[in-house]
């Protein structure tokens, strides 16, 4: 799958960084970080900064998928308290 | 990463010193009271890597989900293991499993001294204020509880932090510490029920059985052996009667050798 290379790639790009304040493929759920897959949770493919202190938030589109306004509103209602209203930034390779 | 995958990965490199209890892709050190200490193996949605958690997660604040706002990934945030060598996944284990905190003591003090520059999260102060009265320092339980009950919530999971908050104070307003502390402990109760955990380590049974392997002085027929170490001739095993404390040979007694036919 194209999409599924594209975002492995970019995971191991952001690994190769070393930076410590990115953190890939990150879940919340009702303000808490919670492990993929937990039902009702919302993955994010970059967080940067503390996990519940985060400054902003990007999602890697691939194909005709856009970030939609649904997508950013599910996303907003997921993450921490006082940490709704950080940016969602749409990337593309 | 499936549980199995997870349990042979994980069991090998794991302390020794230690009870460990495994729960689909965790493995929690036993006993477990206000905090739970474990590794947990996330996986990955986009290749075979799996992230290990350090999770440190506190119970006495109700929970249907494995929570990790308070655990730490191995090696950083973006870090994955097994993608090439699962050497690099033990080590990742061994590793985030050495460095759980011994205690809730040291666990509940290490919330503390992170939620103290937190910034509007009121899920840190909600957790710190209670820490503080598990630790028995009111006046700050009392102002990280103010925290978590300022502003105006935009959802019901955080009205329920802020009801939860105002509970707990009018605990140690009505009630003192030891009221605060019981509520805590029944959250605890109930998140530890709603994540099926195991709470202690499993009794051992012994058996007292003197010269159980001892041959017997004389020569006996088998079927009088077989009386004598209570059990029948054939292959199958005398089931012990209900409610008995003597195990049956399937269990994790001693297997007594049975005579020669």
């Amino acid at each position: 799958m194209y999409g599924t290379a594209v975002h492995s790639e970019f995971a191991a790009e952001i690994n190769a960084l070393s930076d410590s304040d990115l953190s890939t493929e990150v879940s919340y759920k009702d303000g808490e970080v919670v492990p993929y897959g937990t039902r009702g949770s919302v993955r994010l493919d970059v967080v940067e900064g503390d996990l519940q202190e985060p400054q902003a938030a990007y999602d890697l589109e691939t194909g005709t998928a856009t970030l939609t306004p649904a997508r950013i509103a599910q996303i907003q209602a997921n993450l921490p308290p006082g940490y709704r209203d950080i940016p969602i930034i749409e990337i593309r390779p | 990463m499936k549980t199995a995958e997870w349990k042979r990965a994980a069991r090998p490199v794991l302390p020794t010193d230690g009870n460990w209890e495994f729960r689909g892709p965790l493995s929690y050190r036993l006993p477990v009271h206000r905090v739970l200490f474990g590794v947990l193996g996330e996986g990955s949605g986009f290749d075979k890597g799996t992230y290990i958690w350090r999770v440190v997660m506190p119970l006495f604040v109700p929970a249907e989900d494995v929570v990790l706002s308070w655990s730490v990934r191995i090696g950083g945030g973006a870090r994955k293991f097994g993608n090439f060598s699962k050497d690099d996944l033990a080590a990742a284990i061994a590793e985030a499993a050495g460095g759980l905190p011994v205690s809730d003591e040291e666990a509940l003090g290490e919330m503390v001294s992170r939620g103290f520059q937190a910034g509007p999260n009121r899920r840190v102060h909600e957790v710190v204020g209670y820490a503080q009265v598990l630790l028995g320092n009111v006046a700050a339980a009392e102002e990280s509880l103010a925290r978590a009950k300022a502003g105006t919530a935009r959802t019901p999971w955080e009205e329920q932090i802020i009801e939860r908050a105002e509970l707990i104070s009018r605990a140690l307003d009505e009630g003192g510490r030891d009221q605060a502390v019981g509520q805590l402990d029944t959250w605890c109760s109930q998140t530890v029920a709603a994540l099926g955990l195991r709470r202690l380590v499993a009794k051992v049974r012994t058996i007292s059985c003197v010269n159980f392997r001892s041959p017997p002085a004389f020569p006996v027929p088998a079927a009088a052996a077989a009386r004598q170490s209570g059990r029948t001739t054939r292959a199958g095993r005398r089931p012990s009667p209900p409610g008995s404390a003597v195990p049956s040979g399937d269990e994790d007694g001693p297997n007594l050798p049975l005579a020669p036919g």
